[in-house]
């Protein structure tokens, strides 16, 4: 298992490096690349020196590499006159911070609504339920969100702000400021839970017509025990991977949720630095590297949980003996 | 028990060979019966019945008004923005009637009551006592009132007639109808008053003709209806269904211009997905060998790039083109028909030798297409259904988010960004995007799962 | 013959279908007797596997009780609730399924599933039930039951999960044991074990067995009694040497002309057609159409159970004293022939 596991690992590293030069190459083929960022030469000639602006495209690649190795530094931003790492970096807390606790609720919520939905098939709870997912599935994330805003601050005056409070307010007030993050928190959570409320519903469904839940109740389970012991159990293994997987995700600032609510956090840079002219390029190169980052990490945790959960899989080539 | 013994007999005693009977019921084809299977879904029925309105709107909408003062006259067509919703029927329900509450200074109400140019404009909110003496006792101490308007009347009331800093510019010396007036020449003025569009005139001036002192150089200053003149009919006969936007743009259009660009692009891009995928599937498939394991690699890569990467390099490099957006788009969508593709023609391979050994040459490309389609076209249909509703989903999130940023072309997203902005003063340029959408995208997935479910019963009971 | 154990009385069972109301047992009756294997004959659709959920309470959300009565210490089970019928499964009346590998779930341990009944049913403290598991894992004949308490289902072989299955159902030593087919998803050969270890059990603790099956061979050496079933009906019920030396019902005829056999090399006789369906049941005797041997009243009424011994019945018109004598089919014929060669 070990050995298959390091195969993987090494083709996603393969594959990982190769599509981060490809990135790279793009961005340096860019018409306006080399611009002075404040109009001062000394400045422009000792950041061409460091950075390789004159040498061929994959040593730029290389001296890349090697800055951020030895120096921990991915490049300078011209908007924001700092170590684009160090910005970056400094930012992440306040993604994690919006979106770990929507995460984390989302997944006993989704879990939960989705059992409801399939153990009550086909009657109201189901029905409402199905509208439910259907409906929050289907509408935009981001039009959610700003109808919400609309009607539950604009109309209702429900919360205190459409927005989060800033840093210098949670100094401020801190109970007022927090309180900003209640809808937010809310919206995000109930955004998270038709997906996975669907899929536990499906699967939930599917089991609970397998055969092994006939033998359950002939054993004399009673309906209950058997869906609880057996089929639940059946039902979320399948997902448990994702969730894992999601976790790690929750360091990528969602770039919607950044905007509407106006959070300090990662999914603003990306924003600006698109928006910026000319672009920022050294902050879309370490966007890009660290979201695809992001995206190895996921991979690597996801099949390593697969193994771990699957028996058949964990065991090995399964040797069967009679 | 009694019984007729005269049936104790034998039937088949001549023949102890008994045949298989015919079956007596019809074969019903597989597509007649996925569309009995999708009839009996109400929810998906509806849907589609939906999804039809919503092309007809797209169809005809952006026809249905010849407004398009926004491109033609900008400068013109601003003064007209912020116009409610007016729609014939509703408004009499008192919903959509184009009124909206304004907060203004008093002596400006006053003067809209009083004006006669001002009728109809003031429908609620002006005290009774403050009609005649505007500076009655009670309302010594207030500055500005609010009222509920007929934005329609109101608008041209202050692009034609009276600015809403009239007092206010009157107080600091300035001239207060600057604004509104307009200076003719004697040519401008006569056709101008033939087509009915002056108001009144302020002011003549004279100034001497040199070479004619007997008829010297006439400037007339008026005031035009603003609304006669550019939009052609008159406040309470113009409807803007969806009300106008901040330039002066007719939302109902723009509307169905948006979604009728985004459901083309998408219509595009599914079927440039399908068309290169499952051409370059099926070869792959069809080969096989070290074209596989090549494509493989390759498609690995290709796989593991985030779509917002290609849409951020692409639209940095080539500017906001549709049909850069729409490479965007296939660069990477192309990926899941090749899956399907391949995946087909690979199960076919493996029967070749069965094919082979009954058919001649030519024959195989028509067995694929006789039994492998039908089996796949269930699949792509469902899969290409609800591919056009995700294209528009993440077309209009990163339009909102303004990645994606037409030059010339309008998008659902935008709209519905620039309403957001407005949301607090103008709700409605928000909510008709968004309900839009909203409607759009369940009446595809349902449409799409109706399919679904349709042509394949086994995945039943999964949404 | 020892006493009841279990009673069916005219059963009547129906399902609700999108299609309509599909009447799938019609009026069954028969007793099961301790220490006896009863034997349930038939083709697919004839209902015999409806009837053995029925015993034991597992039918679909659409089912509907026409009609009869099971009468099962001295109550009927058609009318237990759910919350007092679950204490009789697993305890009292048991069931293994045909296919093992589905039955078991896959991603526990055998162990686990075995112990989980007496834990749950005996109330017994896992160690103890952990020890009992493996006790009852050696009996059904699985080696290094130690070790393989702690396997998964995909680990073992098919027979080897059928034993397991088994072990599952007897660990709470119920006393009466429904087996659905459970060969037919096996090999031949493991197919004998399976059969021989149900035998061997049934001696060891006393079961009663009701054993459902398409397969007329099988049942040879397993049945005390047989019941054959067609279209939601017992056509023919007796002891197993009255139906197989001695049957009067034209489909015993025909299914027993239907099994290979080696000894002769007469033409195999496959039965036509196929089995009505149950949503518009004919009128008349159901298997009239496919019958060889029908006669018009086939076509008008069904036939009633006619005596042939006290313990022999066979819902035959061919039965009535004034019905036409026919001849029995070769198969038959030779099956009687070879009857007493058998037994030297």
């Amino acid at each position: 298992m070990t050995q298959y596991l390091l195969k993987r690992f090494f083709l996603m590293l393969i594959t990982f490096v190769i599509t981060v030069f490809l990135f790279f190459a793009f961005i340096k083929l860019m018409p306006d690349q080399y611009l002075d960022p404040f109009g001062d030469p000394a400045w422009y000639e000792a950041l061409k020196a460091r950075e390789g602006w004159d040498q061929p495209i994959p040593v730029q690649f290389w001296i890349w590499i090697r800055n951020i190795i030895t120096d921990g530094s991915f490049g300078f931003s011209r908007n924001k006159a700092t170590d684009v790492g160090a910005y970056y970096f400094s930012k992440i807390p306040a993604s994690i911070q919006i979106n770990i606790i929507p995460y984390f609720l989302s997944i006993p919520f989704g879990i939960g609504v989705g059992v409801l939905a399939a153990l009550y098939k086909n009657k109201w709870i189901d029905n409402i339920i199905s509208v439910g997912i259907m409906v929050f599935i289907s509408i935009p994330y981001f039009v959610i969100i700003v109808l919400a805003q609309y009607f539950f601050f604009f109309q209702l005056r429900w919360v205190p702000s459409h927005v989060v409070a800033t840093a210098s307010q949670f100094t401020e007030d801190f109970w007022w400021s927090l309180s900003t993050y209640i809808m937010p928190i809310t919206l995000l959570t109930i955004v998270g839970v038709p997906g996975l409320a669907r899929s536990v519903r499906a699967e939930l469904t599917e089991q609970l017509t397998q055969d092994y839940m006939l033998l359950a109740r002939s054993k004399g389970l009673t309906q209950r025990q058997a869906t609880f012991r057996h089929a639940l159990k059946n039902a979320i293994v399948p997902f448990l991977p994702g969730i894992f997987i999601g976790i790690i995700g929750i360091i990528n600032g969602g770039l919607i949720t950044e905007r509407l609510f106006r959070v300090d956090g990662t999914g603003r840079i990306y924003l600006d630095a698109f928006n910026a002219i000319p672009p920022d390029y050294p902050m879309l190169m370490l966007i890009n590297a660290f979201g695809q980052f992001v995206g190895l990490l996921s991979s690597i945790v996801g099949d390593v949980s697969y193994t771990l959960f699957d028996p058949r899989i964990r065991v090995g080539s399964g040797k069967i003996m009679s | 028990m009694i019984i007729d013994k005269s049936k104790l007999v034998l039937v088949h005693s001549k023949n102890p060979n008994l045949a298989d009977k015919p079956l007596k019921t019809k074969e019903i084809g597989y597509y007649l019966d996925s569309w009995n299977r999708f009839k009996k879904n109400k929810g998906a029925l509806s849907a589609f019945y939906t999804i039809l309105g919503i092309l007809f709107f797209v169809i005809v909408g952006p026809q249905l008004k010849s407004y398009d003062l926004a491109k033609t006259r900008p400068d013109e067509a601003f003064r007209f923005g912020y116009l409610e919703p007016k729609i014939p029927i509703l408004e009499d329900l008192g919903i959509f009637d184009g009124t909206r509450t304004i907060t203004a200074g008093k002596r400006f109400l006053h003067a809209v009551m009083n004006e006669s140019f001002g009728e109809g404009v003031i429908i609620s909110g002006f005290p009774e006592e403050l009609i005649d003496n505007v500076n009655h006792p009670n309302y010594a101490n207030v500055t500005e009132l609010t009222v509920k308007v007929d934005s329609y009347r109101y608008t041209n009331y202050i692009q034609s007639f009276m600015p809403a800093t009239y007092f206010s510019d009157l107080d600091q010396g300035k001239n207060p109808l600057a604004a509104v007036t307009q200076t003719l020449t004697r040519a401008q003025f006569q056709e101008y008053l033939s087509q009915n569009y002056i108001i009144d005139i302020i002011e003549i001036i004279e100034s001497p003709n040199p070479t004619n002192p007997e008829e010297p150089f006439l400037q007339y200053k008026v005031r035009v209806d603003r609304f006669k003149m550019f939009i052609g009919t008159s406040p309470d006969d113009t409807y803007f269904w969806f009300g106008t936007t901040r330039i002066g743009q007719d939302l109902f259009t723009e509307l169905w211009t948006g979604a009728r660009i985004s459901l083309i692009m998408a219509l595009l891009v599914v079927v440039i997905n399908a068309v290169v995928g499952l051409t370059i599937g099926s070869i792959v498939g069809y080969y096989g060998g070290v074209l596989d394991l090549l494509f493989d690699r390759f498609v690995e890569i290709v796989a593991s790039i985030p779509f917002l990467s290609v849409l951020t390099l692409l639209t940095l490099r080539f500017g906001n083109e549709l049909w850069v957006i729409i490479f965007a788009f296939t660069a990477t969508g192309w990926l899941g028909s090749y899956g399907t593709g391949r995946l087909q023609f690979y199960r076919f391979k493996n029967r070749e030798y069965v094919l082979a050994a009954r058919t001649l040459g030519a024959s195989d490309m028509r067995i694929m297409f006789k039994h492998i389609l039908p089996n796949t076209l269930g699949l792509i249909v469902t899969s290409y259904a609800l591919a056009i509703p995700a294209f528009v989903f993440t077309e209009a999130s990163f339009s909102f988010l303004g990645i994606i940023n037409y030059s010339d072309a309008i998008s659902v997203g935008l709209l519905i960004d620039q309403g957001q902005q407005e949301m607090q003063t103008y709700p409605y340029l928000l909510l008709f995007p968004a309900l839009y959408i909203a409607i759009l995208m369940i009446s595809f997935n349902l449409f799409g799962n109706g399919l679904r479910d349709a042509f394949n019963p086994s995945l039943r009971g999964v949404e | 013959m020892s006493e009841k154990i279990l009673s069916v009385k005219d059963l009547a069972i129906s399902f609700k279908t999108q299609y309509g109301i599909l009447h799938a047992i019609r009026g069954v009756s028969f007793d099961l007797h301790r220490g006896e294997t009863m034997a349930i004959v038939g083709e697919s659709g004839s209902g015999k596997s409806v009837t053995s959920r029925a015993i034991i309470g597992l039918l679909a959300g659409n089912s509907i009780y026409e009609n009869g009565e099971i009468i099962y210490q001295n109550r009927d089970l058609t009318k237990l609730p759910e919350e007092l019928f679950h204490e009789i499964r697993g305890s009292r009346i048991s069931m293994i399924f045909q296919d093992p590998m589905s039955s078991l779930n896959p991603i526990q341990t055998v162990g686990q599933q075995i112990s989980e009944s007496l834990i749950f049913k005996s109330g017994m403290p896992e160690d103890l039930a952990k020890k009992r598991a493996i006790e009852l894992m050696t009996q059904v004949g699985i080696a290094d039951a130690e070790k393989r308490y702690y396997q998964f289902p995909f680990q073992f072989s098919g027979g080897m999960r059928q034993r397991i299955v088994i072990s599952i159902a007897l660990a709470n030593n119920a006393e009466i044991l429904i087996c659905d087919e459970p060969t037919t998803a096996l090999d031949v050969t493991i197919q004998g074990q399976i059969l021989e270890l149900i035998n061997q059990l049934k001696v060891e603790r006393n079961l009663s067995v009701i054993f459902i099956t398409h397969d007329l061979g099988v049942v040879a050496n397993m049945a005390d009694r047989i019941a054959v079933m067609y279209a939601g009906k017992i056509v023919e019920i007796g002891k197993a040497e009255e139906v197989f030396y001695n049957p009067k019902h034209p489909y015993t005829w025909a299914l027993l002309s239907s099994m290979p056999n080696l000894a002769t090399s007469n033409r195999l006789d496959a039965i036509p057609g196929t089995p009505p369906n149950m949503i518009f049941p004919p009128k008349g005797d159901p298997f009239a159409e496919r019958n060889k041997y029908a006669m018009e009243i086939d076509f008008e009424q069904e036939p009633p159970l006619f005596k042939v011994s006290d313990t022999h019945y066979a819902a035959t018109w061919l039965l009535h004293p004034d019905a036409p004598k026919v001849s029995l089919p070769e198969a038959v014929i030779t099956l009687q022939k070879n009857r007493g060669k058998i037994n030297k």
